[in-house]
């Protein structure tokens, strides 16, 4: 018996999807340059999936409707988009066919670039309905619909039908693929509420859309709404509040008291130092209105509020509504009794960790129990602090749930309005008088830019690329 | 089955795992993987099992390429040191489990799944899980569920080594005595080298990657073709000395400071032309004698049967297997007769035997 | 020079078991809001009316316990609410738990092109706080919403979209705890069921997931209390009653009722918290355990 050769060793074979795969590109490539035509056949096109998620009002073709006669016209540069690809997608099919030389990856691109129109297409008709309502025009995308699901279909058979004939000539494949299967549910996720989203709120940030000119091609105005939030009179007073709250509720609550929390109930004996940090964890999964409504209680105004009951019995007369009174001590409170449980696991499980024989050798050579936490168990919490530091300024950054729920914002202007809730408000309130989504955007960015250059900078620091290891299985 | 390897090689990034390792297995055959942790035995094992794909090489059961071929295609049965049973099925299951996969009939599959059991001893242990059962119960159920799909090629990774030394000896027999039974191609990886030599038709020998040699158990032990083999093979170890060969009249003879050995006829031609040599002589080839070299007892382990003497011969140390009833004691004075027959001799610098 | 002084045997004791005590005492002050914050819901829920922590009848008398505040239960918005805020969390609990454990499976234990990038994506997000992106998830679920029939069920103002927000959100962690999880499993039990002839999903069903049960439940935990908690999502991406939550129905009621009526709060308050405090009761080991680790990263 000879060695049999590798099958790897051999030509490739040719792929049984490809002759669909043709198919798939010469339709897809002739409806998009269809497409671009269909206006003027009866069909209204809007911005498209393409147009959405990217933010640039890519049309199939220029929009056009009638109403009572006259034709309204809208159209932008990038609407020709569209018929380009489907003709770039017939040149290519034209191409290969004349060489030959389709295997393999080829038939992924053409896939793709027949599915390119396709997909605008399929987009259009969720807005063209919107965009000959506003004409006052009804018209029957019924046949559209039915033609681009038929071509997505076309789509996913041709795409299963090639990636088998890939899997079954290239093993190796075979793994990639089976692993894509168990990601593939996430990824579509994450790629739709994750990265769809950071992408989108930088462009929406270039554009003036708001509520008033909804439905409307979005129109960039550049660094407009940066300037404008930047020269905006209350700025400065956002910027210092949300330093402010950071600051105050990190020093005071979610470090400072976590690590008082974590030291006093490591001195303690185990049961009693497990009820009071469970005690702790109510604010954090009491649900966010009901844990306001408690507060707002302590706050109010004789007879109701539970704080001047205990001022009255004290003795004590100025009895006022205390949320208007001293609204950042609220917030801090509010946020600090929530924040504060994270640090303190962290640290406990931290010190927990410390070596018993550490402290008994300190116990030996005669320290107190301050001098104990001074020079051993706090040197040791180092990293465990700088981590919660570092995760909780940036999840108190971005989080503004408990102030919306608790002030809004107020009493008065802007008088605890921090830099996330300026954003949320400014884009999803009907806020002096409508959602200014774009303005909005250019707040939000900031935030987000900030997050993630420091969540990549924790990443970095705390070094967790350390902690993958390799899988130990290659198979599929 | 027959099971062929050819230049099977693993590498991740700059590491070895296996270095073209060519052996065919002939159908039928006992084969044991033996090397110290680390060697890539266990590599070169999953491999042949379809977990590793190869980095080089081919791999062919009855002359098919398998490479390719998903283990579950591969008709193996495999046994892991830990076991790897399913904790979360009981017996029956975890046994049964192939057969299900396989889509095997309900009553066929309680039938043989019963067979199997009863053969193993532990068919009163079916409706057990693995967590309530002795190591020696869960290796049988293991070893149950490798051969319940009768696979034509049984795998045992370090099957016997988390199980204690009594258990260990009745395991060994039993699974030889099953593979004889059965018939069915085997291969087995252990770092024990007992083991190997006791178990197998023909020991593979494997050392950081690659293979050092591949003959029946006494053949690496009584012509070891390296110093590596000759070190590992064999309980107490080999002694190693390196020694001088003279030439005197007409006389070859081996020389090391304190100690000197005339040359038997049949190694004379062939360490001839070496100027120095390594020596090799396992401890039950050197008699306490009443003239040889003279030595000094340096140290006495009592094996039983036997006391191992370490003899201090200048700077030299040699082991020596002794009969108790010398009672020899440290400081003692002794002369030790080597078995000019029985000595091996490696070239310092390739480390090869130069006798075989 | 100061003299020294020693202490009698009985000071000694004193100070010794006071300098035991301050820890108790300290600990004791700082839960005290939240003691009385639950004591407040629980006193107000079952009185007419409440001064500060009192419970008042009409005349204000110390007294008038009652179930009266109890009636919402009447209110078919209030389980339509209830029901809402149920399927937002029982759709997280098992969209966060499949995905996060087909994902982490894959990233844990599989080898893949790519591997690497996900692997580092999935740190990343983790780290990353979404709540800015909400301006431009609702966006993308008006985009959804458009388009036929897919939209109805998650797009804007539906339960499927906010749930599916929702899930998306608190994947990475999900993933990343799950992957810890997988990390620690026994390779061999996965050999072994390969060679016993399961495919790759099979493996993941049948013997891994059966495996990682605890880890599983408590994610479940996890996510259950996050979805039937949530406020900001649903207020965000809902409008009108048919579509609120439990959390966005109360936010309503106590910003339109007057402070008499508080009390009709914080029963529905009570009610929402019950499911929550039954979690808490039962698996607070778990909770602990997930509240910190899970944020560092499951390791």
């Amino acid at each position: 018996m000879s060695f049999t050769k590798s099958p790897e060793d051999n030509n490739p074979v040719k792929i049984p999807g490809q002759t669909v795969n043709f198919i798939i590109a010469i339709v897809g490539g002739l409806l998009g340059i269809v497409a671009f035509f269909l206006p003027w056949i009866g069909f209204s096109s809007g911005g498209g999936l393409l147009g959405s998620l990217s933010g640039l009002k890519i049309g199939a073709g220029p929009v056009v409707a009638l109403s009572k006669g006259a034709v309204i016209f809208r159209g932008t540069p990038t609407s020709y988009l569209v018929p380009i690809a489907g003709m770039v997608t017939l040149l290519v099919v034209f191409l290969a066919y004349r060489r030959k030389i389709i295997v393999e990856k080829d038939g992924f691109w053409l896939i793709a670039l027949g599915a390119l129109p396709l997909l605008v297409l399929l987009g259009q008709f969720g807005e063209a309905q919107r965009d000959a309502a506003k004409v006052g025009v009804d018209i029957h995308y019924l046949s559209g619909l039915i033609a681009t699901f038929l071509a997505l279909l076309l789509i996913i058979l041709s795409g299963t039908l090639t990636t088998a004939a890939l899997a079954r000539q290239k093993p190796s494949f075979r793994n990639t693929l089976g692993a894509y299967g168990f990601m593939s549910p996430t990824s579509l996720l994450v790629i739709i509420f994750f990265l769809i989203p950071v992408v989108l709120l930088f462009i929406l940030s270039l554009t003036n859309l708001s509520s008033a000119n909804f439905g409307d091609p979005w129109t960039f105005i550049g660094l407009g709404n940066y300037r404008r939030m930047f020269s905006d009179k209350f700025f400065p007073k956002i910027l210092r509040n949300t330093v402010f709250y950071v600051v105050m509720t990190l020093a005071f609550f979610n470090v400072g008291l976590a690590l008082a929390l974590a030291l006093l109930t490591s001195h303690i004996n185990r049961r009693s130092s497990f009820f009071f940090r469970l005690i702790w964890l109510l604010p954090r999964i009491t649900p966010s209105v009901v844990y306001i409504v408690m507060w707002k209680r302590f706050t109010q105004v004789p007879p109701y509020g539970i704080i001047n009951q205990f001022l009255g019995w004290a003795g004590i007369q100025h009895q006022p509504y205390w949320l208007n009174e001293t609204p950042w001590l609220f917030v801090i409170l509010v946020n600090g009794f929530v924040g504060a449980s994270f640090g303190m696991i962290i640290f406990t499980s931290a010190i927990e960790a410390i070596p018993k024989d550490f402290i008994i050798a300190a116990k030996v050579d005669g320290a107190s129990s301050w001098q104990i936490i001074k020079d051993i168990t706090l040197p040791l919490l180092r990293w465990p602090l700088l981590f919660v530091t570092t995760y909780q300024t940036l999840s108190l950054l971005v989080s503004f749930e408990y102030i919306l729920l608790l002030t809004e914002g107020g009493p008065g202007l802007f008088t605890t309005e921090v830099w996330s809730l300026t954003a949320y408000k400014r884009a999803l309130f009907t806020y002096f008088g409508s959602n200014q989504w774009a303005y909005g955007a250019a707040w939000g960015f900031v935030l987000v830019v900030i997050g993630a250059i420091l969540s990549f900078i924790y990443l970095r620091v705390f070094r967790f690329d350390d902690l993958v290891q390799e899988p130990k299985i290659d198979v599929l | 089955m027959k099971v062929a390897l050819d230049n099977l090689t693993k590498k991740w990034g700059t590491v070895v795992g296996a270095d073209s390792i060519t052996l065919n297995i002939n159908d039928g055959e006992f084969i044991a993987f033996l090397g110290p942790s680390g060697c890539g035995k266990t590599t070169t094992l999953l491999m042949v099992a379809g977990i590793y794909k190869p980095t080089a090489g081919y791999i062919r059961f009855d002359d098919y390429m398998v490479n390719h071929m998903a283990p579950k295609d591969r008709n193996i049965g495999m046994v892991f040191q830990s076991y790897a049973l399913y904790p979360h099925m009981d017996v029956f299951k975890n046994i049964s489990y192939p057969l299900k996969l396989k889509k095997i009939p309900a009553k066929e599959l309680k039938e043989r799944t019963r067979k199997i059991a009863d053969m193993m001893g532990i068919g009163h242990l079916l409706d057990r899980k693995p967590a309530q059962l002795s190591g020696g119960q869960q290796q049988r159920v293991a070893l149950g569920r490798a051969l319940v799909k009768e696979p034509g090629l049984l795998l045992f990774d370090e099957p016997l080594s988390n199980l204690d030394a009594r258990l260990r000896l009745s395991m060994r027999s039993e699974i030889k005595r099953l593979q004889l039974e059965l018939g069915i191609t085997s291969i087995y990886v252990t770092h024990d080298q007992v083991e190997a030599m006791t178990m197998a038709d023909r020991v593979a020998v494997i050392q950081s990657g690659r293979l050092q040699a591949f003959a029946p158990p006494d053949e690496l032990y009584d012509r070891p073709q390296t110093l590596f083999i000759a070190g590992f093979v064999g309980n107490p170890p080999m002694n190693f000395i390196t020694v001088d060969i003279l030439h005197e009249n007409g006389l070859f003879s081996a020389r090391a400071p304190g100690l000197t050995m005339p040359l038997s006829a049949g190694h004379t031609d062939k360490v001839a032309e070496k100027g120095r040599v390594i020596m090799g002589i396992r401890p039950e080839d050197i008699t306490i004698a009443n003239e040889g070299a003279a030595g000094e007892v340096y140290i006495v382990e009592p094996l039983g049967r036997d006391d191992l003497i370490d003899v201090k011969i200048g700077d030299l140390h040699v082991h020596v297997l002794a009969d108790p009833e010398m009672s020899l004691k440290m400081g003692d004075t002794v002369n030790l007769q080597f078995n000019a027959n029985k000595v091996q001799f490696f070239d310092p610098e390739t480390e090869r035997s130069l006798l075989w | 020079m100061t003299p020294t002084t020693f202490e009698t045997e009985q000071t000694y004791g004193l100070r010794k078991s006071l300098s035991r005590a301050i820890p108790y005492i300290l600990l004791t002050i700082s839960i005290l809001p939240i003691i009385i914050g639950y004591a407040w819901i629980f006193i107000a829920t079952f009185s007419v009316r409440t001064e500060g922590l009192i419970p008042k009848d009409a005349h204000g008398n110390i007294g008038g316990l009652t179930l009266q505040n109890w009636s919402f239960l009447h209110n078919p918005e209030v389980w339509n609410a209830t029901l809402n805020s149920f399927g937002i969390a029982v759709g997280m609990v098992v969209g966060v738990g499949f995905l996060s454990s087909l994902t982490g499976y894959a990233l844990a234990r599989m080898n893949f092109a790519g591997r690497k990038g996900f692997l580092g994506t999935t740190l990343l997000l983790h780290a990353f706080r979404p709540e800015m992106l909400l301006i431009a998830i609702f966006q993308v679920l008006l985009f959804i919403g458009g388009i036929p029939l897919i939209g109805d069920w998650v797009g804007f103002n539906t339960v499927g979209g906010v749930a599916l927000v929702m899930i998306t959100l608190d994947l990475p962690l999900g993933v990343w705890l799950m992957k810890g999880f997988f990390d620690n499993l026994s390779w061999d039990m996965e050999r072994a069921a390969l060679i016993d002839g399961a495919s790759r999903f099979r493996v993941w069903w049948e013997i891994i997931l059966p495996q990682i049960k605890p880890g599983l439940a408590a994610l479940s935990i996890f996510t259950f209390i996050t979805g039937w908690n949530a406020y900001l999502i649903p207020f965000t991406f809902t409008i009108g009653s048919k579509v609120a939550n439990l959390p966005v129905l109360l936010n309503r009621f106590s910003g339109d009722t007057s402070l008499g009526s508080w009390n009709e709060v914080a029963a529905l308050g009570l009610f929402q918290l019950v499911p929550i405090l039954v979690f808490f009761i039962f698996t607070q080991e778990a909770l602990l355990n997930i509240y910190g680790g899970g944020s560092k990263g499951g390791a």
